[in-house]
């Protein structure tokens, strides 16, 4: 009895495990693709990982992870049945590449193959291996049509392609370093705040285990990236435009206007006013930096805005910080939402 | 006051019995005949809350009393709780309890509370209490009998003022008793169990489901500003477009609609809206999941408590009673001290310089002196006020209480002016012998012979004369018919 139940427990994690592999998988594959990716799915009806990438082409990626990615005794029948579906991708649909992904060390299992992994992101097409890593490749091909009577007339060797991601350990920094680096990497080409990065990250990965009895996820460009518009508009209280206020003003404007505020910076009116009014600020002061700009337009601007909060109840520093906050919110949704654009190539 | 007769109708017979002035022996053979029931009768006609018997219930006769007094003879005629009191010059009715002290005001022709109050525990020896009731207890059902308080009504000394700081004293002091036991409860609690913390894990539990339930109505609200935003920014491009604008791009030479695709920064800020709303319905969603997985437990937790019995979830209250125990044990002691001295002062104002406590005294040793038992009363005149009862032998305290009897109707026919009648059930019972029975019945010929007095006995009392008998063959309300058969 108590064996069994064991055994049930570790499958359960390592089926978490490699959902969560799966998932973050697929990220990095986006992440990998960004300018060109109009759409994923996970645990899609061809493969586990499909990306859509703009002209058509096609990816289709299935993904093998171990929870101890050293080679072992299964090493093999995961690259077999891998190959397995994705030669059976292969028969259904167009496709610019097939990928085989997983966290094993050595995927092929072949310690003369060492050289071509490593401790970070490895990705190869079947032409780049040697003769001794063709012939595995070959040889589990020729196994997976054999065991399961599928035709490999489709398969495009050159289109084939093997990727090892690094992802163990118990430690979730650790695991997920790699794909970390990648957010950061996308983060920062969109000249947004690093910080971001593990909230965006945490994010996505939510996205995925929202409902774990509904796998199949589908996420369109836009919504892979737009929540980090979303995620750079909270202001923090370190920001610097806090600067000139005491703590308890910022707690009262957090807890009683942020809702206001945020409510404000999405009329789309109040939206096309402020980012007008900027234009023609900006076209008058060329000269001045971005950030500064938009510190400066708001100091010369916001009693013009003053007539969204005509409340003579209220403290005159608090309405103020308010009319500031909403201004600040809406320059600062626009430049984010242009660099993200340009950074995803949206 | 002499009884005269006293009629009883009673599940259809009525039987009239007639007294004399003097010696009356109620007589039978047996017991359990309705000797007892009889002197009862006496005064429940007079409106004394007199229980009835098993065989009879009083509350369904109709009994008629009549009475002589100094103002002429009186008759009292009683159907349950309703008197009718006819005296020469006037008649009145009364509703019982509530009016008994005003007719046995008129009765025995005193405005004296405390003495009408002690009236019937001086001149009534029930069978059961009666001889052993010395100075303080139950005369018979509800009725009591004090000391103090017929000396205090003897005597006209009003203590009333006393009395009520001594209840008010002792009814604050029982409250404080009470709170001391519940905190000796709660030490005895906290050093026996320790299961009083269940109730603290369903609150932290309610505590996390709170704060969600919290973080879940700001998000509530976040998606619904968002919602309306969403439609506002609509109706506005919706407003533009009807109108049907078109710009001219000088640069080109086309012409552009003013639409949602070519307004400006529009579509970008509605992908934010609804990028913003998916991301809160996520996080929403997850809440969600937290809270039904608080609620479970905290129901879980819950039925954990429910199942508790009321004596555990009382534990759990009175384990968070906090009194500090010394402070209450600091005021118990003071009350304690303020009712002694209460108690004193009452007792000196009853007993000092008071001839009636002298007299008494003087009385019971007198008769103590005849009966044989002087030896056992104390030469303080205090004796009266006496608790001690239990160094009395059965027979020894037949007697005292005889003497107490006699010295309380010596004393209160004083005050009163008139004869009482004195009613004694079984004085033969016990342990008292034919000898002690004789002492006794001397001391009513010599003392009391102007008394009337009313005797239920199984034994004949032939030195007492005249004797009127009444005999009793099988039951009370048998008829006169019966008696000769």
């Amino acid at each position: 009895m108590i064996n069994e139940e064991i055994v049930i427990d570790t499958n359960a994690s390592a089926s978490a495990f490699g959902w969560s592999f799966q998932s973050n998988a697929a990220i990095l594959i986006a992440l990998k693709n960004i300018k060109e990716l109009i759409s994923i799915k996970v645990e899609g009806n061809i493969e586990d990982i499909e990306v859509l990438l703009k002209n058509n082409n096609n990816l289709y990626i299935q993904a093998k992870s171990q929870v101890d990615p050293t080679p072992d005794s299964n090493t093999y029948n995961k690259l077999r049945d891998g190959l397995k579906t994705l030669i059976n991708a292969s028969n259904q649909n167009e496709y610019s590449q097939l990928i085989y992904i997983t966290n094993i060390t050595n995927p092929l299992k072949k310690d003369s193959l060492d050289y071509y992994w490593g401790n970070e992101y490895a990705f190869y097409g079947y032409s780049e291996f040697n003769l001794e890593g063709k012939e595995i490749i070959d040889k589990y091909i020729d196994v997976a049509t054999k065991k399961y009577g599928i035709s490999n007339n489709k398969l495009q060797k050159e289109k084939l392609f093997f990727c090892m991601v690094p992802f163990s350990g118990e430690n979730l920094e650790t695991r997920h370093r790699i794909i970390s680096s990648s957010v950061k990497r996308f983060i920062n080409d969109a000249q947004l705040p690093e910080g971001l990065a593990n909230d965006f990250l945490e994010y996505w990965q939510n996205i995925f285990f929202q409902n774990s009895t509904q796998k199949k996820v589908s996420l369109s460009k836009e919504e892979l990236v737009w929540p980090l518009v979303v995620l750079n508009s909270s202001i923090s209280e370190d920001h610097m435009f806090f600067e000139d206020y005491d703590y308890g003003q910022i707690a009262e404007i957090k807890a009683k206007y942020s809702q206001y505020i945020n409510k404000k910076s999405e009329q789309f009116e109040l939206v096309a006013k402020v980012n007008t009014d900027y234009s023609s600020f900006v076209d008058k002061n060329r000269d001045l930096k971005r950030k500064l700009a938009s510190q400066k337009f708001i100091d010369t601007h916001w009693l013009n805005y003053n007539f969204l909060l005509d409340n003579e109840l209220m403290d005159a520093e608090i309405n103020e910080g308010i009319i500031r906050l909403i201004l600040l919110q809406i320059l600062k949704n626009r430049f984010s939402i242009a660099n993200i654009k340009k950074a995803a190539g949206l | 006051m002499i009884i005269k007769s006293l009629e009883i109708e009673y599940d259809g017979s009525k039987k009239i019995f007639n007294f004399d002035e003097n010696f009356n022996l109620i007589h039978s053979r047996n017991n359990s005949v309705g000797k007892s029931t009889l002197l009862r009768y006496i005064f429940f006609s007079l409106g004394y809350n007199i229980p009835g018997t098993k065989k009879i219930k009083f509350h369904k006769s109709v009994v008629t009393c009549s009475f002589q007094t100094q103002k002429g003879l009186f008759i009292t005629r009683r159907e349950n709780e309703i008197i009718t009191l006819k005296t020469p010059y006037s008649e009145h009715t009364f509703i019982l309890p509530t009016d008994e002290i005003e007719l046995q005001s008129i009765i025995w022709n005193t405005n004296n509370v405390l003495l009408l109050q002690n009236i019937l525990g001086a001149i009534y020896m029930d069978q059961e209490k009666g001889w052993t009731l010395l100075n303080r207890g139950v005369v018979i059902g509800s009725i009591r009998f004090n000391i103090e308080e017929l000396i205090q009504g003897l005597s006209n000394r009003d203590v009333s003022e006393l009395k009520e700081k001594r209840i008010a004293t002792e009814i604050e002091l029982k409250k404080y008793r009470q709170l001391l036991n519940l905190i000796h409860y709660k030490e005895h609690l906290a050093k026996t169990t320790n299961t009083i913390a269940f109730p603290n894990y369903s609150s932290e539990l309610e505590n996390k489901i709170e704060l969600l339930l919290l973080d879940k109505k700001n998000l509530e609200n976040d998606i619904k500003s968002l919602e309306e935003v969403k439609k506002e920014n609509l109706n506005f491009t919706n407003f533009i477009e009807k109108m049907k604008i078109t710009v001219f791009d000088s640069k080109t030479g086309s012409t552009i609609p003013v639409n949602k695709n070519t307004i400006n920064h529009f579509n970008d800020n509605q992908t934010y809206i609804d990028t913003r709303y998916n991301m809160l319905k996520i996080n929403l969603s997850k809440i969600n999941t937290e809270l039904l997985k608080l609620k479970e437990e905290f129901n879980t937790s819950r039925n954990l408590v429910d199942v508790q019995s009321e004596i555990e979830k009382f534990d759990a209250q009175i384990a968070n009673i906090s009194v500090n125990p010394n402070s209450i044990q600091r005021i118990i002691e003071q009350l304690n001290m303020n009712n002694k001295i209460i108690k004193k002062e009452i007792n000196a104002k009853t007993t000092i310089n008071n001839s009636v406590v002298n007299n008494m005294h003087k009385s019971i040793l007198k008769y103590a002196k005849k009966l044989g038992v002087e030896d056992v009363i104390d030469v303080q005149s205090n004796y009266i006020f006496t608790s001690d009862l239990k160094s009395l032998s059965g027979a020894v305290l037949h007697k005292i209480v005889f003497c107490f009897k006699m010295a309380y109707i010596t004393e209160i026919q004083k005050v009163l002016d008139i004869k009482l009648p004195i009613v004694l059930d079984s004085p033969s019972g016990r342990e008292v012998d034919q000898k002690n029975i004789q002492e006794t019945m001397n001391i009513l010929l010599e003392d009391f012979s102007l008394n009337q007095v009313i005797i239920a006995s199984i034994f004949s009392y032939n030195n007492l004369h005249p004797l009127k008998k009444i005999e009793i063959k099988q039951s009370l309300l048998e008829s006169e018919k019966d008696l000769f058969e």
